[in-house]
């Protein structure tokens, strides 16, 4: 898997991936009283959820930040861990991304692993 | 990269030096609008220069001592009052913060362990500039 950027071009791979899709359309009463749905477009369009759990080294915790920030301004490349390639940007329910380390309380300050989870849609033009 | 035994929160007065947190957050976000088009498709706005929009810590103590949470206390009350400075776990990074709007009061919650009674705590802060970013 990697997320293309200027800075960086290979993040680890996530702990768990998942991707899914919709396709714009409402849905709406009739005159018969039956809902019926309204599709907007024909093109389906993806979402994509990874996580990194204890598994993203400290220096993969700031690419992945960078990539986020990119993320929350223009769309991007992403290649998926299938290896498919995606135009993507922050998904709207995700305004922040957080980095979190746990540790027990007496182990041994050795090098650490972050855990994350980002969530991306993919941009259409 | 090694974490380092303590963190720092250093207001004018004093340096509160505290064990180093067991869980450990750190949000990043960067002002932007993601919506949805006429025809339901997602766009991207950026609202803002491309600055971050600051940084936000979680931090919390499982096994905390009587001195410990004390010390915790003394930090917070220097955080509701005025920028301080804190050292972060890494022993590199130092950030300007003040305590998070979300939080309203340090709430302690006694644990039971061999030793005795502990206190379970949560700090949550902001930063107010990006200045000492690593």
């Amino acid at each position: 898997m990697s997320i293309t950027l200027a800075t960086y071009t290979g993040i680890g791979t996530p702990s768990a991936y998942r991707i899914g899709f919709y396709l714009p359309s409402y849905s709406a009463g009739s005159a018969s009283g039956r809902p019926r749905a309204i599709a907007l477009d024909e093109t389906e369009i993806h979402e994509f959820t990874l996580t990194w759990e204890n598994n993203l080294v400290h220096q993969d915790h700031f690419y992945l930040r960078d990539a986020f920030y990119i993320f929350c301004t223009t769309a991007h490349t992403f290649v998926d861990p299938l290896g498919d390639t995606y135009s993507v940007m922050r998904h709207p329910d995700q305004p922040r991304i957080t980095f979190k380390l746990v540790r027990a309380y007496n182990a041994d300050n050795a090098d650490f692993l972050w855990s994350t989870t980002l969530r991306l849609i993919e941009a259409i033009a | 990269m090694a974490l380092v035994s303590t963190i720092e929160i250093q207001d004018l007065g004093s340096n509160h030096v505290l064990p180093a947190p067991n869980e450990y957050e750190i949000s990043y976000g960067r002002p932007s609008v993601v919506g949805l088009n006429a025809v339901g498709k997602p766009f991207v706005q950026a609202l803002t220069a491309s600055t971050d929009d600051g940084y936000e810590f979680r931090l919390t103590w499982a096994v905390m001592t009587d001195a410990q949470l004390a010390l915790l206390q003394s930090a917070w009350t220097g955080l509701c009052s005025q920028v301080c400075r804190f050292a972060d776990m890494d022993g590199i990074t130092t950030y300007s913060v003040v305590r998070h709007e979300s939080q309203q009061a340090i709430d302690a919650e006694a644990v039971k362990t061999a030793a005795g009674i502990r206190w379970r705590a949560t700090l949550q802060m902001r930063s107010t500039s990006e200045d000492y970013e690593n």
